[in-house]
């Protein structure tokens, strides 16, 4: 039996903080997912993007005592977790790496096996998409991967990152209008559309 | 016309995902100090609490508490405040201060080996430990002498109760 199954997660949060190891393995359960993608499509590397997904959590423990909860719902502040050590990668990586180092190593990249294929693909399609989204502000980047690609409303994403609601919207409508100028000059589309999202 | 094509989300690998899970859940449970409890010490601990169970606790209104005194614990089986449940006390040598430094695991082991159970407000007479019981969900509150009370409940029960929530390291 889950003892924890439907339990909310700032609940969760509090007895994890209450050295609760089951309570913050169940968060782990529910939000590695989001957490993981969202690095993936930051980065553009999956084996970048478990070790980030690793780190988040465990800066996110580190955090604890800074950190109050105001939502039910702690994926957006797990993604602006994500969003501060994808800034600055290799230090963040340095300072979590006695955990990170008692996980499994990053997925053999010489395997030549169906799934590694298909990993290789997915990682050449993102770094096209980055190529045309480094353009931006990191800012704009980062507003654009929570509400365009993690799918949070503009009132989560404000929680992640810790601005106003107007000032998210402002943003992702100036980072959606330099990346549509951007592909219309490259010829690659005028069209409104910018994104393909599979769920 | 084209648009930029985002890759399908992905699961992390499970091996990766299991050892993660299991990494974060020790760095969790080992971070700072933790009381130390057997299954012998629940014992000693159980006969001293029973004892002085009797005393009851008070309950009071107040902004904040933290918990001051780690003498001793309460493990509430009803989400009330009374005489139900059991008074822990840190099992240590004659004469030693040893103190309960973490009252929310120290009560799971007791809901886990059986000696409370939902909806019972005194102490089952456990005669064979070997059965793992569910752990309901539970709560830590400071109760008005310091120490830290253990409900059955979530995290409106101690505002139910008139109690606050210690801050943080709840099993202080």
């Amino acid at each position: 039996m889950d003892t924890y199954e439907g339990v909310p997660d700032h609940e969760l949060w509090h007895r994890a903080a209450g050295r609760d190891g089951a309570a913050f393995g169940k968060l782990f359960e529910r939000h590695s997912r989001a957490v993981y993608n969202h690095c993936f499509r930051r980065t553009g590397k999956w084996s970048d993007a478990e070790e980030l997904t690793a780190a988040v959590f465990a800066e996110a423990w580190r955090l604890r005592r800074r950190t109050k909860l105001d939502s039910d719902d702690i994926l957006p502040w797990l993604l602006a977790v994500a969003n501060n050590l994808i800034r600055n990668q290799s230090r963040s990586l340095a300072r979590h790496q006695k955990f990170l180092m008692k996980l499994p190593a990053p997925a053999d990249v010489a395997d030549f096996g169906d799934e590694a294929a298909r990993r290789l693909d997915s990682e050449r399609q993102m770094a096209e998409v980055l190529a045309v989204v480094s353009s931006l502000r990191v800012e704009e980047q980062e507003v654009l991967s929570l509400c365009d690609w993690a799918e949070l409303d503009y009132a989560q994403a404000a929680t992640a990152l810790g601005i106003p609601v107007g000032t998210v919207r402002s943003r992702l409508s100036r980072a959606r209008a330099h990346l549509r100028q951007r592909l219309t000059t490259d010829n690659r589309s005028s069209q409104v559309v910018l994104w393909r999202v599979p769920l | 016309m084209e648009t930029l094509n985002i890759p399908a989300a992905e699961d992390l690998r499970p091996t990766f995902a299991t050892a993660t899970r299991r990494e974060l859940e020790s760095l969790v449970g080992r971070s700072g100090p933790r009381f130390r409890w057997s299954r012998r010490s629940a014992v000693v601990g159980l006969g001293i609490g029973i004892a002085v169970a009797g005393g009851g606790v008070a309950a009071a209104h107040l902004a904040f508490q933290p918990i001051t005194d780690h003498a001793s614990a309460h493990c509430f089986s009803l989400d009330a405040l009374g005489t139900n449940g059991t008074t822990v006390v840190a099992a240590g040598a004659p004469g030693s201060h040893a103190l309960v430094t973490n009252a929310l695991a120290t009560c799971s082991m007791l809901w886990r080996d059986g000696f409370l159970e939902v909806g019972v407000p005194h102490v089952i007479n456990v005669s064979s430990n070997t059965t793992v019981h569910t752990v309901p969900l539970l709560v830590v509150c400071t109760l008005s002498d310091g120490t830290a009370g253990v409900f059955p409940g979530d995290s409106r029960t101690c505002a139910t109760l008139g109690l606050e929530r210690p801050e943080v390291t709840p099993g202080g």
